[in-house]
């Protein structure tokens, strides 16, 4: 028989995760103190509690992507379909586009609300008096980067530097000038969470603007800033001020020159220039995709390629084609197109996704088990390795 | 100030004029809260489920859902109460279906992923993922409404209150399913040699 002591630590020990008020908590130390069967409970509960929470379920940031992207899809199709619409195509798109060009706030942003794999390692002092960082990358491969060094590293990273803890997306570069306490993006994006005590500035330059902080935690993509907590000023690079920007806000920076499908001047000439149209090109491709429309998407892709840019932009833009194949109905066109970029940059992020992406979608069984086991057999540690195998072994005979 | 808008994942109530938007099934508005409330989502679904692969077809289930219902939500609860209302839902038709049942083998240990780097972080990665494949098995057998008032209440730590919000019952009907899944286990645990060394306060 149960007795009404240890129904009443039983409701209690149960509770103990969501809080005890201190009483509650000095009545069940004591009680369980002298009953051996509630000290089992508690031991077992605390046990089920310490081993559920030592493994943090994730997903990849691409797969949550893609979560919200088939959502958006499934939603618009059905929409569509109820309206008896003709164009399925273009909802399904407009819904798939949609995803796509939050695709990088989606880096940050859900990355940013859960530590993600990679580890922080404690900021050494360089000899010299002045402030280098250690980054640890999810491999667990350590470098230092020293101030004025420039890194970048290939997988989503971590920096710390003296008073700010920066996360670095993958493909991403960053330059720390420990003297101005600036940390140039020359490209990519980054969330950092800057401790305000030490009262120091700290500044995220990008080409296009300035994001200065005095305590925060806070987004900066190629294109935009976006605040979760504290205050940022934006500056141009004259030094105008753009925004101020408070905690849920967010700063689009609009390139005007770059909203032109058609660069006024040769691409080679454009120097300096052109990689903040590149950078702005693919931000004008990805949204016009998200808002359907595929032509004016389709002609910033193509500036974009013939602009020869970078290895990244150039396996970003070749993506966003397949994406728009994908988003037009075209399945063997998108396939043939993902295997492309899988083909071509087989050791950046977007040539593993492409190939995953590849296997998705190919109905062929025969076929997308193929590419299934070569993903596989390419990318062993990959972000999609759980899916594979799933999506293998359930798709064996 | 023009092309400053409204967003934030961390804040735990939406500006009336976002969801306002989510109503009428905007579409940035939609991106914006969906995006925001994914990881929490992810979580959520994953501790209910526990390490498997069907978490991201989950969450995609969920968030379609959401977005279905969205022009009905009355704006009673939070958004990220209500999407965890949804979330729950479907977590739970998900383990009742009689399908999940036949295939309901956790990974098997090989099959489980080795973590995304080398040495000790692997391994603990490895170890963490096999000691929980091996908690949802016992779980596994716990009916679904218990086992999900169970993980929420004593895993998650929401109040009592919390849980019977989320799974849509009373409180007392709440607090019946979490002391029957606590006898359940208790049960297990005298017969089984790993949950019994969790009972005696070692780690297995």
């Amino acid at each position: 028989m149960i007795r009404p002591k240890c129904m009443r630590a039983g409701s209690l020990i149960a509770a103990r995760s969501a809080g005890l008020s201190r009483a509650d908590g000095l009545w069940l130390e004591e009680h369980i103190a002298g009953c051996a069967h509630c000290a089992s409970e508690a031991a077992l509960m605390s046990g089920v509690v310490a081993v559920a929470e030592s493994f943090e379920p994730e997903l990849s940031v691409a797969a949550r992507t893609r979560a919200v992207r088939e959502a958006l899809r499934t939603h618009a199709a059905g929409a569509q379909a109820a309206a008896s619409a003709p164009s399925f195509g273009l909802a399904w798109g407009a819904g798939l586009a949609g995803a796509v060009a939050i695709a990088a706030l989606v880096v940050v942003l859900a990355e940013g609300g859960e530590p993600g794999d990679a580890r922080v390692a404690e900021a050494p002092k360089d000899g010299h008096g002045g402030v280098a960082a250690a980054v640890q990358a999810p491999s667990g491969e350590v470098a230092r980067l020293l101030a004025g060094e420039r890194v970048r590293m290939s997988t989503r990273t971590q920096v710390t530097l003296d008073h700010a803890a920066v996360e670095l997306a993958p493909q991403s570069e960053a330059q720390w000038n420990a003297k101005t306490h600036e940390l140039s993006l020359p490209q990519g994006e980054l969330l950092a969470e800057v401790d305000p005590k030490p009262r120091r500035p700290f500044a995220v330059v990008t080409p296009d603007f300035r994001a200065e902080v005095l305590g925060t935690r806070f987004e900066v993509t190629q294109s935009s800033v976006v605040v979760l907590r504290g205050r940022v000023r934006v500056v141009a690079p004259s030094g105008e001020q753009r925004a101020v920007l408070n905690a849920g806000e967010r700063y689009d920076h609009v390139v005007e020159a770059a909203l032109e499908p058609e660069p006024a001047e040769p691409v080679s000439a454009l120097g300096a220039r052109e990689r903040v149209n590149v950078a702005a090109l693919l931000t004008q491709a990805r949204d016009a995709l998200a808002a359907g429309e595929l032509d004016r998407s389709r002609r910033a892709i193509d500036s974009v390629l013939a602009a020869k840019p970078r290895q990244t932009a150039r396996a970003e833009a070749l993506t966003l084609r397949a994406e728009l194949f994908e988003v037009q109905g075209d399945r063997g066109s998108a396939i043939a197109a993902y295997l492309e970029v899988a083909s071509r940059f087989r050791n950046l992020a977007a040539g593993e996704n492409a190939l995953f992406a590849a296997a998705r979608l190919e109905r062929n069984e025969a076929k997308a088990q193929q590419l299934l086991s070569q993903y596989l057999e390419r990318y062993p540690r990959g972000r999609f390795v759980v899916e594979a195998k799933y999506r293998l072994e359930r798709s064996a005979p | 100030m023009q092309n400053v808008v409204a967003i934030d994942p961390q804040r735990r109530e939406e500006p009336p004029d976002l969801v306002e938007r989510c109503r009428r099934g905007d579409r940035a508005a939609l991106e914006a809260v969906l995006t925001a409330h994914a990881p929490y989502l992810e979580r959520l679904l994953g501790r209910v489920v526990g390490p498997r692969a069907e978490v991201e077809d989950l969450l995609q289930a969920t968030l379609a859902a959401a977005i279905s219902a969205f022009p009905r939500f009355r704006g009673e609860a939070q958004v990220r109460t209500w999407l965890a209302r949804i979330a729950v839902r479907t977590a739970h038709d998900h383990l009742r279906r009689a399908e999940f049942r036949k295939r309901g083998e956790l990974p098997s240990l090989e099959a489980v992923p080795d973590g995304e780097g080398d040495g000790r972080r692997a391994e603990d990665r490895l170890d963490a993922q096999q000691r929980a494949a091996r908690l949802y098995e016992h779980l596994q057998a716990i009916g679904p409404k218990k086992r999900i008032a169970f993980l929420l209440h004593i895993v998650e730590g929401h109040p009592i209150e919390e849980v019977a919000a989320l799974m849509g019952a009373s409180k007392p009907a709440t607090k019946s399913r979490i002391f029957w899944a606590r006898r359940e286990l208790m049960k297990r645990a005298a017969r089984d040699p790993w949950l019994k060394t969790l009972a005696e306060g070692n780690e297995p």
